[in-house]
């Protein structure tokens, strides 16, 4: 078989899928599969951008996920009266000086000559550093948190818009989609200097570890994004179903096409996240191409499949790498910024490890490392089956329990336990899949 | 490469995958068994051609042979697939042609492992002891496969080595060259071997330990066991090879004892440097 | 100034939690530094590895509670411990059998293998929460407390309190007894000399006849039992509950770089390096200072470095900084 041929075939099959979904399901269920089928495809082009093409190795995607996410917040929501005099500068300023610390360290350590003394030198900066910055930070931490705490109790951002009026202002939200790609980056950055940087590379443990310290700050420092308490209400670029709803000239074109006006509403909104959301996938989908045929992207695969041979050509391996890192953490930051305002809310302990980072790695090995068709068609097609395995597991679940007593232990157990299917299916498919078409299901050319 | 599905797409990153000390062979699988070929020299590698995993073929229809109580030198050019020879021997590739035999058995279908328990000493070229283990943990790691006693071994070879028998309690890694090689020649001897190979024993040591490696190796020829070598510094070891065999391109050149390929005037020529 | 309650506060909420913490990763840390020398990946299943060995000792538990078996003062999990152990390294080996063996077979770079114990650390996943489901369950029984608070008051008459949990008497104890046997294995056995020669290097282990496949199969045998015994004492301390061993991985990770990936002594200092930063830096000094300083002096905050939400902050933090300073770990690991 031809492989375009093929390859449209499997895309052709996920859209099937899908709109089995809305003719079994609901058209609702399959238009946020949909949805966040894209949203999964922009994270596995990423992630392909970093481990398929430079074989960089991050399991960190969560944290860069979670930074577009706060991107939302800090764009899309408006900011807090008072907050900023009561201590906003306040925690600018300690932030301003914790960076000074550590700058500070950095330069004595590459200033002074190597002994006991600048060692002293450095917990002395540091250790000093941090105890002024808490002195600086905690009573202006406090002062924010202080306000409304049930309501807002941070800083908020920059929608210039009142409490009541802030949502008018949705489509800035838009901003922040390129907000988070540049705070994934300037983490990326941060992240990539020092572990590459180290003698040897110990990127992987660096992403896992700075991602964990990304969702810490985001719980734990309410000023920033409320911690816990969530920011719930982020504006939208498209309208809500309520105006629509109440419009008279959209229920009279639903009511044309014969579809009840609530369920259209709900439909045309996630049809316009759909489309956004293609925008931004097709964009970034032409610009990894272009990449990958140019000669900055043959360069870089030159580098993955014989390092050696590269570096004695002259080339920097450490700066390309640092390069497409920073490249690849960005996309998944936009793409953080899109799901966050897609759910309209930041909720940081939903962030986990196994849905943002692993299961985008499955995402791109199934689909194909290298081949950014295969990383979207996997982002696609995992995140289908993610959604599906929990009534597939339940129906499974009902047929192996149907020759059961109702009431006994092992079926009440068994049905209870139908929703963990999911985990077990997750592994299950990428074993299968490393096992029996290693390289994927649209393999690098 | 990105057409290995198993590869590592360059990924350096130690806090993943571990570097160090993986093997490069890809040996006969194990299971397989000897049978009786009576006849012939005492070990041959006949009409051999093989190579690496799906690689090319790197041996073609190459024929080595020793007889009890000779030395038998491989020599040629660099790159003519000498050390792959000798691996082809001891099993850590596998072979689409040709036949091993030894001591009238033919042991084509032997695992490494079961051609060491055949009597078999193999002393690889490069990273031949264990570093992190001490010199006397290498000594019995090489008579791991015996189950008799082997402490009067070990001490033949703190006497054929006394260097070692000071060092016995110090990490290998920490030994110098030629004491590193003096462990590795003595850990394959640790089985009481009827046959010893080795992988050019004297790459990278100093031309004084090189000579004194020389000796220690015609002591252990004139106990008797024979010895296939494969050596870098060709003259010298044709000096006192009784057999020797100059590889070109992974098919033998020419062959001949030892002094009939010293005063070889095309030997001399091509490889021995006029 | 009271030096003496300070100590008896530092003690109670510093030095033994963070023993019994540091035993804990220091065991998981031997696993995986075990994995990454012989194996050579680093295994990312190794939590939920853990929560499987954990789980099925925790079953175990209920039942020989339900038959009326007890220990008397002891937890009823020690004499489970040996089945959930049994457990889980059939468990171990079966998913070698089925996953690993092939990429082996293969001569599969070790970054293929860390992609594919992604993959078993999803199946694991599922299956201890298929089985026991996610939330948290107590197997706890037995004397709480080896010392309580009161009891340490009346007998000292100090004002400070010092509690020992059994819990932490117990692991501690059975830390050092499974790492002397480990070390003993290692070090004086044939078959632990064996893994030490695999893992120094291949090649020549297989030249001296050692049977990769016996070495692998020994290594996850002792993989298995290393992170029951993790499994079970972090589960008796704090609580058993599948997602916490999953975030386990991350000081795991640490303490084993930290002191060296591939060394066995240098997982057992990087458990304790990690456990003690993260209790210290993380434990809110207000009590200890304020018997140290004259009442003056006494501070009015929490004098809490960091909110204890920050504890992987601080493994990081350190994993970074050994990182930079001595690349190879405390002890010279083999990631050079």
């Amino acid at each position: 078989m031809n492989d375009t041929l093929k390859n449209v075939g499997l895309f052709t099959l996920v859209g099937v899928l899908i709109l089995l979904t809305g003719f079994l399901q609901s058209w609702n269920s399959a238009m946020l599969i949909l949805n966040m089928g894209l949203i999964s495809a922009i994270m596995a082009l990423g992630v392909n951008l970093q481990w398929g093409f430079a074989g960089l190795f991050n399991i960190g995607v969560m944290g860069f996920v979670a930074l577009g996410g706060l991107a939302a917040v800090l764009i899309g929501m408006p900011v807090t009266p008072g907050a900023w005099s009561a201590g906003g500068f306040g925690v600018m300023g300690a932030l301003l000086l914790g960076a000074t610390t550590i700058t500070a360290a950095v330069v004595v350590m590459k200033r002074m000559q190597k002994g006991h003394l600048r060692t002293l030198v450095v917990i002395v900066v540091l250790v000093g550093g941090f105890f002024v910055f808490r002195a600086l930070l905690d009573p202006n931490v406090a002062a924010i948190e202080a306000i409304n705490p049930a309501g807002t109790g941070y800083l908020g951002g920059l929608n210039p818009g009142s409490e009541d009026t802030y949502k008018d202002y949705g489509i800035i939200v838009l901003l922040a989609w390129p907000l988070g790609g540049a705070l994934a980056a300037g983490a990326a950055w941060l992240i990539g200097k020092t572990a590459l940087g180290l003698r040897s590379d110990y990127l992987a443990i660096a992403t896992l570890g700075i991602a964990e310290i990304i969702i810490a700050v985001l719980k734990n420092e309410d000023w920033l994004s409320r911690g816990v308490k969530n920011v719930i209400g982020i504006p939208r670029p498209v309208p809500f179903e309520i105006d629509l709803q109440n419009d008279p000239g959209f229920v009279e074109t639903a009511s044309g096409l014969g579809i009840d006006p609530m369920m259209a509403s709900t439909l045309y909104v996630k049809l316009l996240y759909a489309g956004l959301f293609l925008v931004v996938l097709v964009v970034l989908l032409w610009m990894a191409q272009k990449a990958l045929a140019s000669p900055w992207g043959r360069m870089l695969r030159a580098i993955r499949d014989n390092e050696v041979a590269a570096e004695a050509m002259g080339k920097d391996v450490k700066k390309r790498h640092l390069q497409v890192f920073i490249l690849g953490s960005a996309i998944c930051g936009i793409a953080g910024a899109m799901m966050t305002t897609l759910d309209g809310q930041l909720v940081p302990s939903a962030y986990q490890p196994l849905r943002f980072t692993f299961l985008v790695w499955v995402m791109v090995i199934v689909g194909g490392s290298g081949n950014n068709f295969g990383a979207v068609l996997g982002g696609f097609l995992i995140w289908l089956l993610w959604v599906q395995v929990e009534p597939m597991g339940r129906l499974f679940m009902d047929l192996i329990t149907s020759g059961m007593s109702d009431g006994y232990w092992l079926k009440t157990h068994l049905l209870e336990s139908a929703a963990h299917m999911r985990l077990l299916t997750m592994g299950l498919v990428l074993l299968l899949v490393l096992r029996f078409s290693p390289r994927g299901l649209i393999p690098e050319k | 490469m990105s057409s290995d599905p198993y590869g590592d797409r360059g990924n350096k990153d130690a806090s993943i995958a571990n570097p160090r000390g993986t093997g490069s062979a890809h040996p006969v699988k194990r299971g397989g068994s000897a049978h009786p070929a009576p006849g012939g020299p005492f070990l041959i590698g006949e009409g051999m051609s093989g190579g690496y995993g799906n690689g090319p073929d790197i041996l073609h229809d190459c024929t080595i042979a020793v007889e009890k109580g000779e030395i038998a030198v491989i020599v040629g050019p660099n790159g003519a697939g000498k050390s792959t020879a000798m691996k082809a021997v001891f099993g850590m590739l596998d072979l689409r042609e040709g036949h091993v035999r030894l001591d009238g058995e033919d042991i084509t279908a032997l695992s490494p492992q079961d051609r060491v328990g055949k009597g078999m000493g193999f002393v690889p070229q490069t990273a031949n002891i264990f570093t992190s283990m001490t010199v006397e943990e290498n000594l019995e790691m090489g008579a791991f496969i015996r189950k008799d006693d082997f402490s009067d071994t070990m001490e033949q070879i703190f006497d054929l080595f006394p260097i070692l028998r000071d060092k016995r309690r110090q990490p290998a890694g920490e030994l110098s060259g030629g004491q590193r090689q003096q462990v590795a020649v003595g850990r394959a001897l640790m089985t009481q071997p009827k046959l010893l190979m080795l992988d050019e024993p004297t790459a990278g040591v100093s031309p004084i330990v090189m000579d004194e490696l020389f000796d220690r190796i015609i002591e252990v020829a004139r106990t008797g066991i024979p010895i296939l070598m494969v050596e870098q510094n060709a003259r010298q070891a044709l000096e006192i090879a009784d057999k020797g065999y100059v590889l070109v391109q992974g098919a033998n050149a020419f062959s001949g004892t030892g002094k009939e390929l010293l005063a070889d005037e095309e030997v001399r020529k091509s490889f021995l440097g006029g | 100034m009271d030096f003496l309650n300070a100590f008896v506060a530092l003690s109670n909420y510093v030095l033994i939690p963070g023993i019994a913490y540091g035993s804990q990763l220091a065991l998981g840390a031997l696993g995986v530094t075990l994995v990454y020398g012989i194996l050579r990946f680093s295994n990312f299943a190794h939590g939920d590895t853990m929560a499987f060995g954990a789980m099925v000792t925790v079953l175990v538990t209920w039942w020989l509670q339900s038959l009326g078996v007890s220990l008397g003062p002891l937890p009823t999990a020690l004499l489970a411990l040996p089945i959930g152990i049994i457990g889980c390294i059939l468990m171990l080996l079966a998913t070698d059998r089925a996953v690993y063996h092939f990429y082996r077979e293969k001569k599969a770079k070790p970054v293929i293998l860390v992609i594919v114990s992604m993959g078993v650390m999803f199946i694991m996943n599922g299956i201890v929460r298929l089985i026991i489901g996610p939330d948290d369950q107590r197997f706890l029984d037995g004397e709480r407390f080896l010392i309580s608070a009161r009891d340490f008051k009346e007998m000292t008459g100090l004002a400070e309190g010092l509690a020992i949990k059994s819990t932490q008497v117990i692991t501690l104890i059975t830390a050092i007894i499974v790492v002397a046997l480990l070390f003993w294995f290692l070090n004086r056995t044939r078959a632990g000399k064996s893994m030490r020669a695999y893992s120094d290097n291949e090649d020549l282990a297989l030249l001296s006849g050692v049977n990769p496949e016996r070495v692998v199969m020994l290594t996850w045998v002792i993989v298995a039992t290393l992170a029951t015994v993790a499994g079970v004492l972090y589960g008796l301390d704090k609580s058993f509950k599948p997602f916490t061993y999953f975030q386990l991985l991350l000081p795991i990770f640490a303490a084993a770089i930290v002191g060296g990936l591939g060394s066995p002594l240098g997982a057992i200092t990087g458990g304790f390096v990690i456990a003690f930063s993260e209790v210290t830096i993380t434990y809110a000094w207000k009590k200890v200072l304020g018997y140290m300083m004259p009442d003056s002096l006494a501070p009015d905050g929490l004098v809490q470095l960091l909110s204890t939400d920050y504890k992987f902050a601080v493994s990081f933090a350190i994993l970074l900084i050994v990182l930079l300073f001595k690349p190879t770990g405390l002890f010279k690991g083999q990631s050079v």
